[in-house]
């Protein structure tokens, strides 16, 4: 499934809306897409601080979520970072114009807190990797 | 980006790396995180942190490596808070360790990394 919809996913919205797309292929993974532009609001001289690609993986991780409840015909609620761990942040961070393209995959899944793995990546090169736990 | 003095403001700053601080209400973020209830995004304590250490070498830093960090308690609009911030220089950079608590004690969030 890939989704322009995102906003139908996850509960966050401009100027804090993190991924532009989402594609769920299996059951425990998803790819997401954020384009990078001017307006963004995690912009340090130009380029998207750590901070910004950890939003965008917490929301990558919502999104999923979300779109699991959907299938199961639930509402998509709040959810929250529980923990960042084991996050190694490259010194060339991503400029206005580029795509930052993040794989996430569920490390487990129990009650609402969901822990995750998940990498991004701009033109093949990896730019930050970590291990997140989310509350929802 | 810069967050001091819009999402946050610095109360008063105290020798060891203590900040006094108030959460600002009416940053825009507030109509996205989430719309008709004010969070303060997790990622945005981080910068805070990040900013007060900033303050502290008198230079610009980034995140290189985040070891742990625990949100252990949601921060809102309006909150008083207090961050402590260790800071010790590495060959690459400066090794943190921080926490942010309220005046209760209570602890918000804990933090264990690498700023260059």
């Amino acid at each position: 499934m890939l989704t322009s919809d995102i906003m139908s996913l996850i509960p966050q919205r401009p100027p804090i809306l993190m991924v532009n797309r989402f594609e769920c292929g299996d059951e425990e993974a998803c790819n997401t897409e954020l384009d990078i532009r001017g307006d963004n609001m995690f912009l340090s001289n130009g380029h998207l601080t750590a901070e910004g690609i950890l939003e965008h993986i917490a929301q990558t991780a919502a999104a999923y979520i979300g779109y699991r409840r959907k299938l199961a015909g639930e509402e998509v609620n709040l959810g929250f970072i529980g923990d960042i761990k084991k996050c190694v942040i490259s010194k060339t961070m991503p400029t206005v114009g580029q795509t930052v393209k993040t794989s996430m995959r569920v490390v487990s899944q129990v009650g609402g807190i969901t822990m995750i793995a998940a990498e991004s990546k701009v033109d093949n090169e990896t730019i930050l990797s970590c291990r997140m736990k989310l509350a929802n | 980006m810069q967050i001091k003095d819009t999402l946050y403001k610095i109360e008063s700053q105290h020798d060891g790396g203590r900040f006094d601080i108030l959460m600002l209400d009416g940053h825009p973020v507030y109509e996205g995180h989430f719309p008709g209830q004010p969070i303060t995004p997790g990622v945005l304590t981080l910068a805070m942190v990040r900013e007060c250490a900033s303050i502290l070498v008198e230079k610009p830093l980034s995140y290189s490596t985040i070891k742990n960090c625990r949100f252990v308690a949601m921060v809102k609009p309006g909150e008083h808070l207090r961050l402590n911030l260790e800071l010790f220089a590495t060959d690459c950079g400066y090794q943190i360790n921080a926490n942010i608590t309220d005046h209760d004690d209570g602890l918000r969030l804990q933090l264990e990394g690498e700023l260059v």
